[in-house]
């Protein structure tokens, strides 16, 4: 055991100073570590307070890529805030949002959600991409306040989100969507998810209502098959 | 499911009146219980009343969408229309509803509508189908009202479809599968109801469609048409019976040998017959119930069964054979002869090689080289050095040019590198030239053989480029250069 410490304290000393191309294998009591807290709660809160103290230090970006991948792993509420305030850093923020997808707790989301309102560009498409992984339902208010965004990339990416979240209040806000043109192929493709999703949990009329939005005359001929098909699944469907 | 439920809350009220019967303080409240379940029962059974109302008109919605899509112009709508066809709407009556849209319809809807009906698999459109090929001559309509028959037809439609076979080759192709497919046991008796009105060439492609539908109880039927006075209708009954007969139908195809023209029919009879033999699981005696349905004919129909018993092969067969062999009768020996040049495998190589050696007569001679050319490289538990080395022995006893381009040809069913080695000489001689490059590519055909000896190949490839006058030599020879392969004609089955 005191073995096992030993090379722990070693390699979280390696991390300090770990750059992409340097030796891994100096790291691998930290692998060893991940595997054996898994059943004892304390060793991995105690594991994971070291990673969060890396990665609130000054060391390389490298270094702390790979604790937010780790953290991925093991992370805990007590994450949080150290990952939230890498999310409006350009060259860390994917990184953060990797482990703040993964980590279950409440607050990661709201970490996530928070950060829509301070970061934009490519950083938010993120954000957004990030609470649409994580099927956060309480986000929808405000990634549908994204639909109508000036930058097509970051309405494109609400529009997904809500598609991958595929409640009713998402298809919702979807239906009521007026995105600019070029997120509009992305608004449909996510109204038929939500309808997709409906038809799956037997929510026919739910489904249906979609569908019949997408098959008028000015939805693209594809998007039409696919809600005439739709219906007909819905009708096929027993009550 | 409500339905159900409602039926299990009768039975709960009955149980809960027995309760009550039972305990004298409960019967105070006995009307108002019985009242409350009442109650339930019935919200429950209107409940399903209300669901199977909604279930209705949904369908009615459904079906009117269809119909919708179906009668339209633009072709991708109409497969989806097509789809809910196939696998949605699953009721009686709207298979019905579907299949009254079919005279409104254009030729290419009607079409993909037939098509969806026969996927869709509910007979209940078959009146529909019938009433529809009365009333179009058009041609691919007809074609896929006739294969819609295959999976929605019964046995009535089966003179319907006999007619067919004598329309236009799509109706006719569309016919026979639809006659194979018909599900029913009544079809067989149908089919033979009409076969006996057929002309030759129909009885012939009828007993074809008994037999790929295995109806084993139509084989006295295959027997008697195996001795029919068209050799159509014979020819066709004995390849029906190779296809199903075994060993108990062996007697009654003997009658079928016998009747066959020598030659092509008699060939192919004797081949059913053999067919037949072989299903027998026991090796040993595979050739049993052949040499018993021998033993009754007159000495000139067993002098062509002998033959015929030869291909069959076997210790049983080859004591019989040697006893025609060695008998006085010049006519028997012959007979005795062929039948041993007409075994199936190299056992008797041997027992040939030493008749050839005693044997005066050139047709003789002839016959018995020709059986050694054909056995020597048969595939089996030798070695293939030694069926080569029995190839090239019997290539020393051919005289004639004809039989020396028999051994080069056949030289190719040893697929191994000594045999190209062998056969390189022979592209050198104008005479056997072209069998010998045929033989090349032949080998070279098999990559397994090619790859690893690709020097030596690459080279024998290049002598046949250079020599062959065979347009599908050259054209092999050149594909398998660069590691390509080609593709055999296909040969049909009535070739």
């Amino acid at each position: 055991m005191a073995d096992d410490a030993a090379k722990l304290d070693s390699a979280c000393e390696a991390l300090k100073a770990y750059n992409w191309g340097a030796d891994k294998n100096a790291l691998q009591p930290i692998e060893d570590a991940i595997v054996s807290t898994s059943s004892d709660a304390a060793a991995r809160a105690a594991l994971e307070a070291r990673l969060i103290a890396v990665l609130e230090s000054d060391v390389s970006r490298d270094a702390k890529d790979y604790v937010c991948r780790a953290l991925a792993v093991i992370g805990s509420t007590a994450s949080v805030p150290s990952l939230a305030t890498l999310l409006a850093k350009e060259e860390l923020s994917h990184m953060a949002r990797f482990a703040l997808e993964r980590i279950p707790s409440v607050q990661a989301a709201d970490a996530l959600r928070a950060a829509l309102a301070t970061v934009s560009g490519d950083l938010k498409v993120g954000v957004l991409s990030s609470l649409g992984n994580r099927g956060d339902a309480a986000s929808v208010t405000q990634i549908a306040a994204a639909l109508g965004d000036a930058d097509s990339k970051v309405a494109a990416a609400a529009a997904a989100a809500l598609g991958s979240i595929r409640t009713p209040e998402a298809a919702k806000a979807l239906a009521a969507a007026k995105p600019i043109a070029a997120a509009m192929s992305i608004v449909i493709d996510s109204r038929l998810a939500c309808a997709e999703a409906f038809l799956a949990q037997g929510k026919m009329e739910d489904a249906r209502a979609i569908y019949m939005l997408l098959v008028g005359e000015s939805n693209p001929k594809l998007i039409r098959l696919a809600a005439t098909r739709g219906i007909q699944t819905c009708l096929e469907q027993k009550r | 499911m409500p339905r159900t439920e409602a039926l299990e809350s009768v039975a709960l009220v009955t149980k809960v009146l027995a309760v009550v019967k039972r305990n004298p303080q409960y019967r105070l409240n006995c009307h108002r219980i019985v009242i409350a379940l009442v109650a339930i029962v019935l919200a429950i059974m209107l409940l399903d009343w209300r669901l199977a109302v909604a279930d209705d008109n949904q369908q009615d919605e459904l079906i009117k969408m269809v119909a919708d899509l179906i009668s339209g112009e633009d072709k991708d709508f109409r497969a989806v229309g097509f789809e809910s066809v196939r696998s949605g709407a699953k009721s009686a009556e709207a298979t019905r509803h579907f299949a009254a849209l079919l005279p409104k319809l254009s030729p290419e809807s009607q079409i993909g509508l037939l098509s969806a009906l026969a996927d869709r698999g509910d007979r209940e459109a078959r009146p529909a189908l019938i009433t529809l090929i009365s009333m179009t001559q058009n041609e691919a309509i007809r074609e896929a009202i006739l294969r819609a028959f295959g999976t929605l037809g019964e046995a009535a439609d089966v003179p319907v479809l006999v007619k067919s076979l004598s329309a236009s080759q799509r109706e006719r192709t569309a016919s026979h599968i639809s006659l194979k497919q018909l599900q029913g046991t009544e079809i067989a008796n149908a089919i033979l109801a009409v076969l006996p009105t057929c002309s030759a060439e129909l009885q012939s492609d009828l007993l074809e469609i008994l037999a790929d539908r295995r109806e084993t109880t139509t084989m006295p039927v295959m027997i008697q048409a195996a001795v029919n006075k068209d050799a159509i209708v014979r020819t066709a009954a004995m390849r029906a019976l190779s296809k199903i007969a075994g060993p108990e139908q062996v007697a009654g195809m003997v009658c079928g040998v016998l009747r066959a023209e020598t030659g092509r029919e008699r060939d192919e009879a004797e081949r059913a017959i053999v067919s037949a033999c072989l299903r027998n699981p026991d090796v040993t005696a595979q050739a049993a119930p052949l040499i018993q349905a021998m033993q009754g004919l007159a000495a000139a129909d067993a002098a062509v069964i002998v033959g015929t018993l030869g291909r069959v092969g076997g210790p049983d067969s080859l004591q019989i054979v040697e006893t025609w062999i060695k008998d006085s009768d010049a006519g028997k020996q012959q007979s005795g002869l062929r039948a041993l040049c007409n075994w199936p495998n190299a056992s008797i190589v041997p027992r040939l090689l030493e008749l050839f050696q005693q044997a005066d007569l050139p047709a003789t001679r002839a016959m018995l080289l020709a059986a050694l050319i054909r056995v020597a490289p048969l595939p089996d538990e030798r070695p293939n050095q030694e069926r080569l080395a029995l190839l090239e022995k019997t290539l020393l006893l051919c005289q004639e040019n004809d039989d020396r381009n028999r051994v080069i040809e056949r030289a190719r069913a040893i697929r191994t590198i000594e045999t190209l080695r062998f056969l390189l000489p022979f592209v050198e001689n104008p005479v056997t030239s072209e069998k010998a490059c045929g033989s090349i590519v032949e080998l070279a055909h098999h990559r397994d053989l090619r790859e690893p000896n690709k020097l030596e190949f690459d080279k024998a490839l290049d002598i046949v480029l250079a020599t062959s006058k065979n347009a599908e030599s050259l054209e092999r020879a050149k594909r398998y250069k660069i590691g390509q392969t080609w593709e055999r004609p296909k040969v049909t089955s009535k070739q």
